[in-house]
């Protein structure tokens, strides 16, 4: 037992000293467990609230506390990290109960995506709701967020693999500019980070597969048909594409050109469709690393979605 | 609840400490029980029920057995319950299944038929207490074990939570006698279970999860476009991934076992030192080839009727076993080819066993090598959702294919080492066990390699890879 006496005080020792590293490098506890912090979100959307669903861009655009405040009505994040806010829209169509605002984020890389890598994180999340939560599955998430709420070191860009990358490289390890909340929030705050996050190391983009003309009609009849089931319970849809800019921006115009693909949708569909791109008030913004608004921004965009919501619904009060 | 969660860290600290109280034996048998169908309502309350018919049928059954002698009466309540296990497991396992397999066989006689999707939810755990119970009741009918007195011992060997949804399967033998004495385990026990619990985590979550599966993920999630020498590499990172992620829940289940005073049979034994398919299978998954040898093969005859039904029960066995696995025709595929490889061992080892030059170790080395790349193979159609998917990796494994996806170099850099630690690992075991070998490291070097375990258990974030035993 003396071995595991011992081994015990180092690893309390290496967990306490990895703890105060993180803290002193200004890293605060963040929520990673992003599948369970959406089974409990979706387990608690509002029937009359706002859905927020897409990518990280929405996770990291739009907060939803702030929201909740402008409009006085409940907000539930539902982006879902690299997803399409398609499945998710779907799901959302289905439940009889909702009658209130879907905000879909279209991030064209999944959104009009071709190539099907066995089941996206959207339908896993999806399938894992309408599966049901065990009471396994509750009581993990419960202690899941209490470890997280006290231990910043469990980031999961601080996590053994990054590490390993970083030995790799021998380069050291960066302080995560993003925080996930329990709220579903992603806050991003490059601080400066921009030249590290961008200039040193463009990310290297991945080869698309984007729709053909047939498969684009496909889509755009399957989110109409979705959009015009919550439109007939009362409810509405708004398609919000996100700012992004250089190298993403490009890359997103190369394989995914917006006359094709966006407009397609834009024309096709009977929700708002709103393009960055088209709106003087956020065309400027410019995410740090290309594709994911800083929070500073985000609040901004916040305010720019609240009024978005309130064009469309005239019944809801803007404090 | 898995292994590698924070709940169970909280359920087992919670056991072992009241197991660890001044109560009588028997208050220590009904708490095990009860945090066992605690462990197990954690996944689906509702089947509780299942796990409680299985243990009522077999304790019913088995002990009128015991009072019957006539073997006819015998037979008719060992047919019970070999109806009810069974039974429980074609349902919920294989209904789905059949339904779509007969609905496709009428298809092919120009019969439409499409019945509504069951969408039966599969009870975890299910594959392994029936064949556990089973094996209860086929003793007692056989007379090599009596009819047990006591309804709490069998209900725990039957619900005994750390092998319940992932085995060892356990035999009624080797469980029960170890409820005759009062169970606690001693510091050694403590220690070595403990450690043996820290390896098995530390396998499934760092080296299967972290390490292995994302290369064998990208792969076979586009397994149209994978090239030859990623294909290789794939195939080789599942061979480690399914083995470090099995053999890490069953040194978990051991290790548990043993700080609450049980032991449990080993379940692997350097299984890819193997040299031969026979001695594949005698250090894979050993308590279901164990299980499979002395109920189905044997029952079915085994080598007792001649060569060709010799050849045709392995074939049988082999591909029930792989059947057992899962409701898909990829897994009977993968049982047959391993019936395929022992029936081509066997008539080898007819012509050229006991020949001098078999035993030379560069020939050994040789034929080992080829059961671990024939095994690799074979693990193509365990792991491919579809017949396609299989079709495209073999297809890949021996062709070149134009335009293929580049090899990722980060997976690669961290699957390539643990694949080939795994497999030194493997040899340098292969003829002895891992605790003699522990037993002989300074206990200062044991706590660091503890320590660095713990750690990077602690540093994978969120766990959202379930066992892959667990499906079964």
């Amino acid at each position: 037992m003396r071995a595991w006496a011992l081994a015990l005080a180092l690893f309390a020792g290496a967990v306490i000293g990895w703890e105060i590293h993180w803290r002193n490098r200004g890293l605060e506890p963040s929520f990673g467990r992003d599948q369970e912090i959406w089974l409990q979100q979706r387990g608690d959307l509002a029937p009359d609230g706002i859905a927020l669903v897409g990518s990280s861009r929405i996770r990291s655009g739009v907060e939803p506390v702030l929201l909740a405040s402008l409009l006085d009505m409940p907000v539930t994040q539902l982006g879902i990290n690299g997803s399409s806010s398609l499945p998710v829209l779907e799901n959302i169509a289905e439940d009889e109960r909702f009658r209130g605002t879907v905000v879909a984020d279209v991030f064209p890389p999944k959104f009009f995506d071709a190539k099907r890598r066995g089941e996206t994180a959207a339908d896993l999340f999806v399938n894992a709701y309408t599966k049901g939560r065990s009471p396994f599955d509750f009581a993990e998430a419960a202690l899941g967020r209490e470890v997280d709420a006290r231990l910043a070191s469990r980031h999961s860009a601080i996590g053994l693999m990054p590490i390993l990358s970083a030995l790799r490289k021998r380069a050291p390890l960066r302080t995560p500019y993003y925080q996930g909340e329990e709220t579903g929030f992603l806050r991003q705050d490059f601080r400066g980070e921009e030249a590290v996050v961008w200039g040193e190391e463009p990310p290297t983009m991945p080869v698309e597969s984007p729709l053909d003309n047939k498969g684009i009609m496909r889509l755009v009849w399957r989110t109409q048909a979705a959009i015009q089931k919550i439109q007939r319970r009362g409810g509405d849809v708004i398609l919000l594409r996100f700012p992004s800019t250089r190298l993403f921006l490009q890359h997103e115009q190369n394989y995914f050109p917006r006359e094709q693909y966006w407009d397609a949708i834009a024309r096709g569909t009977s929700a708002l469709a709103i393009h960055f791109e088209d709106r003087p008030a956020v065309a400027h913004l410019a995410p740090p690393d290309g594709s994911h608004l800083d929070y500073r921004d985000a609040e901004f965009m916040t305010r720019f979605v609240a009024e978005l919501i309130q064009t469309r619904d005239r019944t809801i009060r803007r404090r | 609840m898995t292994f590698n969660s924070l709940t169970f860290l909280v359920f087992f600290a919670i056991v072992l400490a009241i197991h660890h109280l001044p109560i009588s034996a028997r208050a220590r048998k009904l708490n095990l029980v009860a945090f066992s169908y605690l462990f197990y309502a954690a996944w689906n309350p509702p089947f509780v029920a299942l796990l409680w018919l299985s243990t009522t049928v077999d304790w019913v059954v088995s002990g009128r057995m015991g009072r019957n002698p006539s073997p006819a009466k015998r037979k008719a309540l060992l047919i019970v319950s070999l109806s009810t296990n069974l039974g429980l497991l074609a349902t919920f396992k294989y209904g789905d299944f059949l339904l779509s397999n007969f609905s496709q066989l009428l298809s092919s006689f120009g019969i439409a038929y499409q019945p509504p999707a069951m969408n039966i939810i599969l009870p975890v755990g299910i594959s392994f207490y029936t064949f556990q119970t089973l094996s209860y009741t086929i003793e007692v009918y056989r007379g090599r074990l009596k009819p047990w007195p006591s309804l709490l011992d069998f209900a725990l060997f039957v619900s005994f939570f750390p092998q319940l949804v992932a085995g060892p399967i356990v035999r009624a033998t080797d469980f029960l006698p170890q409820c005759i004495e009062p169970r606690r385990a001693t510091r050694n026990q403590l220690s070595w279970g403990l450690t043996m619990l820290t390896i098995g985590v530390a396998q499934k979550v760092v080296l299967a999860d972290t390490l292995l599966a994302p290369v064998v993920d990208k792969v076979y999630d586009a397994s149209a476009s994978a090239g030859s020498l990623i294909a290789w590499i794939a195939t080789f990172a599942f061979s480690a991934q399914i083995f470090f992620d099995f053999a890490g829940y069953s040194s978990c289940a051991i290790g548990i076992a043993l700080c609450l005073g049980f032991t449990l049979p080993a379940n692997f034994r350097s299984p890819y030192a193997a040299v031969g398919f026979s001695d594949f299978w005698r250090r894979w998954h050993i308590s279901l080839s164990s299980w499979l040898r002395d109920y189905l093969y044997i029952s079915l005859g085994g080598n007792r009727k001649g060569l060709k039904r010799t050849q045709v029960n392995l074939v049988i066995t082999m591909l029930l076993g792989g059947l057992w696995h899962g409701a898909s025709w990829n897994f009977v595929v993968w049982g047959g080819l391993h019936g395929g490889y022992l029936l081509i061992e066997r008539v080898a080892q007819v012509i050229v066993g006991g020949a001098r030059w078999t035993q030379l170790w560069v020939v050994r080395f040789a034929a080992g090598t080829l059961t671990y790349l024939l095994v690799c193979i074979a693990w193509v159609f365990f792991r491919a959702q579809s017949f396609s998917d299989a079709a495209n990796i073999l297809h890949a494994l021996f062709h070149y294919v134009p335009n293929a996806i580049p090899i990722p170099g980060r997976e690669l850099l961290l699957a390539a080492p643990t694949i080939i630690m795994m497999l030194v690992t493997h040899l340098l075991l292969r003829n002895t066990t891992f605790d003699q070998v522990w037993a002989r490291v300074p206990w200062w070097i044991q706590s660091i390699f503890l320590s660095i375990l713990l750690m990077s258990v602690a540093l994978v974030p969120g766990a959202d890879r379930a066992f892959i035993y667990f499906q079964f």
